[in-house]
């Protein structure tokens, strides 16, 4: 590929902060989290990428071509700069200056290495070039040109300073890991521009490519940059999201909304459209969704197959069947072998967290909340173990406009740490609309097609909510709920972690599979139980 | 039995790059079994063909998989006309007629069935049919070498401390740079300055190993790069087709080496 190509291999495709950050590490061999840099909205044209020694923080404007440069950028800058040098004397003209031709070094060094870079970090000069913050003959413009000028030896300039800056720099192309001669380049150039009277624009001025960093990598200044106060912002900014502190704690997103009938007993009918269930989830930061594929399931001996036409045994009984039917005459079955099968298949187990108020009741020390989490911790635990697909949602109502739906781990998702976070900043509120939920739920599982499909729920109370005063209203719902559910195929069950919740609830899902927990403590044991009791279903 | 179909015809290409060689020939002068231990591609089955070649051995190799049995490795009883007759499996035939036999990716069999190969692995070195009731008393030649990769291996696929202990091993890694560019050249029949290029992607792709990419990109990859480009193909296409989409499903991570590889190559 010849190197004056424009660059063009990789055209508009965006890259993820994971991506990147596999990049600048593959480049530099060092491992640096890539973040997007969050700064207010009137800096953006002369907002930088920030290289820390711990971290590039990028500017989420800019092209992805942008963002790959600037990951080059900080590569180069990671495998042949010096950091935090003093400042000394230096003006800050000097230190721009001195910046500058220390950013052209680096590159060369990066290009010489990674050829391939050449086009990419070529096509950012030339955009600098164009889009010069100041008028021709300022510093911003001078500097943007002498830069391009070091990288492209084709770019014709009339200029003095640029065409002298070029000589310089190309005199010690040989020298370029000396990091002090190139320092002297700086410092004679900078000195012409003292003599020429060409000023600074101190407050406005940024490095003229948008993908180089802004510097504050090399030097050690004697007070701190007023960068090192930018926040940041590690879950990608979208639109429509409320920007949120950038600590871990994971935010809540709302997903989709999805309307539901509900059972009027009195009316005998569903209430179409009657009530909405709102999807939300949290969004853990720099957490990706892991894929996970199905195994297929593996031969298991204790399942014998008989009269098989290939297989590891003769099955005794085939074989003399076969003998007999050929000394007599007949042709016979000739599927004579015994092989093991596959195990039972697996099944797909949805557990539905009841998140209403009640759940923040205190039960022998602990809210039942936490209990609820431990115990979907110990049952995701079982159900991976027995290679089950299992999901952990959760619901609380706020009268039948407002089912909160919260999805908190997926089918097929194999990171327990995932659902600890989600389980941990999950907040009980609201009431206990069973039916919607239940509902969403049923829908949600009946895209499974992984053996068969359980629905558990575990709730500390009846069906409630703050628009409803017929306590049967909301029960009668339910149960029309799980009959909707068993006729989809879907096993419903309940844990109920009240005893006297238990009777109620079990007039909603049937005693036999509705089970109560007296002691909260026994609850995880009881979940086990549950989810072997599913195995043999 | 013929095993003539199991000899290596013409020497295989193998560029050493230690002692293996004069191990490995240790450890056949006493009929040690051997454990090849390393990342997927990076020689274990060329080094073994190699050794058998050198040695004027036959080789019989067989992969293993989740669904193997032990009738698979011993042999099982077919039927035909006059009665049932017995036939050996691929173990079973090493082991009579003297071959090497070559379990390649043995974890990926089943725990219950690696264990067949307990009495042929210790001093008493025969295989017992119990099937058939004969005891199979290994050919002096005889020799059992297994190969597995100890990177992507999940806690529920090893060996059992009773079977690996029953081995010598060796272990393999991707060669060193210059080594692998002389493999690359040699294998692909590129130049030199290519196969060096190709070697640096290789390289800084294999330091994302700890960034969730389960195994670098392996010198058996780089081969068929090579191999693509010297058939004419574009570099950057040839790359992107036997490399980075190959060896990932993630997006992330193939973008980023597509990255790689439009920054290594020029």
């Amino acid at each position: 590929m010849p190197a004056s190509a424009e660059y063009a291999a990789s055209g508009s495709t965006t890259r993820s902060l994971d991506a990147l950050a596999h990049v600048l590490e593959a480049l530099a061999g060092r491992s640096l989290s890539v973040q997007w840099l969050t700064d207010d909205p009137g800096s953006s044209a002369t907002s930088r990428p920030i290289l820390r020694a711990d971290a590039v923080l990028l500017p989420p404007s800019g092209s992805p071509d942008q963002h790959l440069a600037a990951i080059a950028h900080a590569a180069a800058h990671l495998l042949f700069s010096r950091p935090a040098q003093a400042t000394g004397k230096l003006k800050p003209m000097g230190i721009a200056m001195a910046s500058a031709i220390e950013d052209a070094r680096v590159e060369h060094l990066l290009i010489k290495r990674y050829p391939g870079l050449r086009a990419l970090l070529l096509q950012q000069a030339r955009i600098a070039c164009q889009q010069a913050q100041g008028p021709d003959g300022s510093f911003a413009d001078l500097v943007a040109r002498l830069n391009l000028a070091l990288l492209d030896p084709s770019y014709a300039t009339d200029d003095y300073w640029v065409s002298k800056g070029r000589q310089l720099f190309n005199a010690h192309e040989s020298s370029l890991d000396d990091h002090a001669t190139l320092r002297n380049v700086a410092s004679v150039l900078a000195n012409d521009l003292g003599q020429m009277r060409v000023r600074m624009n101190l407050q406005g001025y940024a490095v003229p490519c948008r993908h180089g960093d802004d510097n504050s990598y090399l030097w050690q200044y004697e007070h701190t940059s007023e960068h090192s106060l930018a926040s940041v912002d590690t879950a990608p900014t979208r639109a429509g999201t409320p920007a949120g502190a950038g600590d871990t704690t994971p935010q809540a997103q709302e997903l989709a909304r999805y309307s539901y009938p509900e059972w009027d007993y009195r009316l005998d009918r569903h209430r179409q459209r009657w009530t909405t269930v709102i999807e939300r989830a949290f969004v853990a930061p720099a957490m990706r969704a892991p894929r996970v594929s199905i195994r297929p399931t593996a031969l298991d001996h204790r399942v014998r197959l008989r009269r098989q036409w290939e297989g590891e045994d003769i099955d005794l009984d085939a074989a003399t069947e076969l003998m007999i039917d050929r000394r007599t005459g007949s042709l016979g079955d000739a599927r004579i072998h015994r092989r093991s099968g596959r195990s039972p298949r697996h099944h797909s187990l949805l557990l539905l967290l009841d998140l209403s108020t009640s759940a923040n009741d205190v039960v022998d020390g602990r809210t039942v909340l936490s209990l609820e989490c431990q115990a979907a911790l110990a049952l995701v635990a079982a159900a991976r173990a027995n290679r089950d697909r299992v999901a952990v949602h959760g619901f609380s109502s706020n009268t039948r406009e407002q089912v909160d739906y919260w999805r908190l781990s997926e089918f097929g998702s194999a990171e327990p740490a995932a659902l600890e976070l989600s389980l941990a900043s999950v907040r009980a509120c609201h009431s206990t609309r069973i039916g919607a939920a239940i509902r969403h739920a049923a829908a949600n599982l009946s895209t499974e097609h992984h053996g068969s499909r359980h629905l558990v729920l575990l709730s500390d109370g009846e069906a409630s909510d703050v628009d409803v005063f017929d306590t049967n209203y909301l029960r009668e719902d339910a149960a029309a709920a799980v009959r909707e559910a068993r006729r989809a195929g879907i096993h419903v069950f309940c844990l109920a972690l009240d005893s006297q919740a238990g009777p109620a609830l079990g007039r909603i899902f049937g005693h036999g599979n509705t089970r109560s927990v007296l002691r909260p403590s026994a609850l995880p044991l009881a979940l086990r139980q549950l989810h072997e009791q599913l195995g043999r279903a | 039995m013929d095993l003539s179909d199991y000899r290596l015809s013409a020497e295989p290409y193998y560029r050493p790059v230690g002692h293996e060689i004069a191990l490995y020939e240790h450890a056949y002068a006493h009929r040690l079994p051997l454990i090849l231990k390393g990342p997927t591609g990076c020689g274990k089955t060329r080094f073994v063909e190699y050794m058998a070649w050198r040695l004027g051995k036959p080789l019989i190799t067989l992969a293993c998989n989740e669904d193997m049995t032990a009738a698979d490795l011993v042999g099982r009883f077919l039927l035909d006309a006059d009665g049932t007759r017995w036939h050996d499996g691929p173990l079973t035939v090493a082991a009579r007629y003297g071959a090497i036999c070559y379990l390649d990716e043995v974890v990926e069999a089943r725990q219950d069935t690696t264990v067949v190969i307990h009495p042929l692995t210790d001093t008493r070195r025969n295989l017992p049919l119990e099937r058939k009731g004969e005891v199979v008393h290994a050919h002096p030649d005889f020799q059992l070498v297994v190969s597995y990769n100890p990177g992507y291996q999940s806690g529920a696929k090893s060996l059992k401390p009773s079977t690996r202990q029953r081995f010598a091993a060796l272990e393999f890694d991707y060669p060193d740079a210059a080594a692998e560019i002389e493999i690359l050249a040699h294998e692909a029949r590129i130049d030199r300055t290519l196969a060096a290029t190709l070697v640096d992607i290789a390289r800084h792709s294999r330091a994302l190993r700890t960034r969730g990419l389960d195994e670098g990109i392996s010198t058996r990859m780089l081969i068929y790069a090579g191999v693509l480009i010297r058939d004419g193909l574009p570099a950057a296409e040839s790359c992107h087709m036997a490399m980075t989409s190959a060896i990932t499903d993630d997006p992330d991570l193939r973008q980023a080496l597509q990255d790689i590889v439009n920054a290594c190559l020029g």
